[in-house]
């Protein structure tokens, strides 16, 4: 019998996947069912060993391992925890950070209102001076709508107005 | 549901039992060997994939085998010896299944008794061997037909000698 029927024979007796094929050309050749025979006493042989490590060293084995995966669990817990305490420290930084950043990102001034005064001696003519106060921000003070804040000039547009100012006067 | 280690040794353990005893030819190795087994699965089951449970655990006990037959080869028979040993053993005529383990190769030997011990496929065996499966295949097959070939010229030998004892 050729080597390659007697691997077909013995992955079929293995229960590997073989071509139909060549396991019905295996089967064909003189002592093929002889093979399978004898591959099965082999089997037999190898399973009528019934040894079996003593029941002391299994119960031994079970305290050990047992003692072993406890520990194992309350150190995976003590991990989980651990890592849960520091998510939640890094958010709290996190957002800590944030809200610094954005605070900083804001104007430290309040919007700025400008006041036109009358010049003395000018009944009807254009204001003489112009006073450009920032509101300070305070607690319970109303704040501008946005639209209104993105009016209000801003220190440099009030420089190019009193120059102009003085150069008209 | 995790895994744990005690899961593995309910699962596990008369059949690396069985694999270290035909392995060593000795009860005390193959329980200690099933100890320090149980012992590595406890560390390394960081490494534990459910799906190749067998081929991880038997890879494991494989390493544990070849090991300990590099710790005694040298104390017990050297290569001259175990050449001599092998060459009287094919003489004798009566020796069983482990007599005629002992005279395959080492590597088809492991083969042979993780694929009857443990049931692992040839992909998983590919796997604990570090090898393909095609050669999983000619490997076991060379071993089997090694073995019926020792053990039927045992067999034919006892049955000479009943004949004659009847005669």
């Amino acid at each position: 019998m050729r080597g390659n029927h007697l691997e077909v024979l013995s992955a079929f007796f293995d229960g590997e996947p073989v071509e139909p094929e060549l396991l019905a050309a295996s089967l064909r050749e003189p002592g093929a069912l002889d093979f399978l025979v004898d591959f099965a006493r082999l089997r037999a042989a190898v399973h009528a060993d019934t040894s079996r490590p003593t029941e002391e060293f299994c119960e031994s084995m079970r305290e050990t391992l047992g003692r072993g995966d406890a520990r194992r669990g309350s150190h995976r817990r003590l991990v989980q925890m651990s890592l849960a305490a520091s998510l939640a420290l890094a958010a709290a930084l996190g957002g800590f950070s944030v809200r610094s950043l954005l605070d900083r990102g804001q104007p430290t001034s309040g919007p700025v209102v400008v006041q036109t005064r009358q010049a003395p001696g000018r009944a009807s003519a254009p204001a003489s001076e112009t006073i450009v106060t920032p509101v300070s921000k305070a607690p319970g003070r109303t704040e501008l709508p946005k639209s209104s804040k993105q009016e209000v000039p801003s220190p440099n547009l009030r420089m190019r107005f009193a120059e102009w100012h003085d150069t008209v006067l | 549901m995790e895994t744990t280690a005690t899961d593995l040794f309910e699962r596990y353990h008369v059949p690396a039992y069985r694999y270290f005893l035909r392995a060593t030819g000795s009860q005390d190795v193959a329980q200690d060997l099933t100890q320090e087994l149980f012992l590595r699965v406890l560390r390394g089951l960081k490494t534990y994939k459910p799906e190749r449970e067998g081929g991880w655990l038997f890879r494991i006990a494989r390493n544990l085998v070849l090991d300990y037959r590099r710790r005694q080869l040298p104390r017990h028979v050297g290569l001259a010896d175990a050449r001599r040993l092998g060459t009287e053993a094919t003489q004798l005529v009566a020796f069983g299944l482990s007599e005629a383990l002992s005279l395959l190769s080492e590597s088809d030997r492991d083969l042979f008794l993780l694929r009857e011990v443990t049931g692992l496929n040839y992909a998983e065996l590919a796997g604990v061997c570090d090898t393909t499966p095609e050669n999983v295949r000619s490997r076991v097959c060379r071993a089997r037909c090694r073995l019926k070939e020792l053990l039927s010229a045992r067999l034919s030998v006892d049955e000479n000698k009943r004949r004659n004892e009847d005669g």
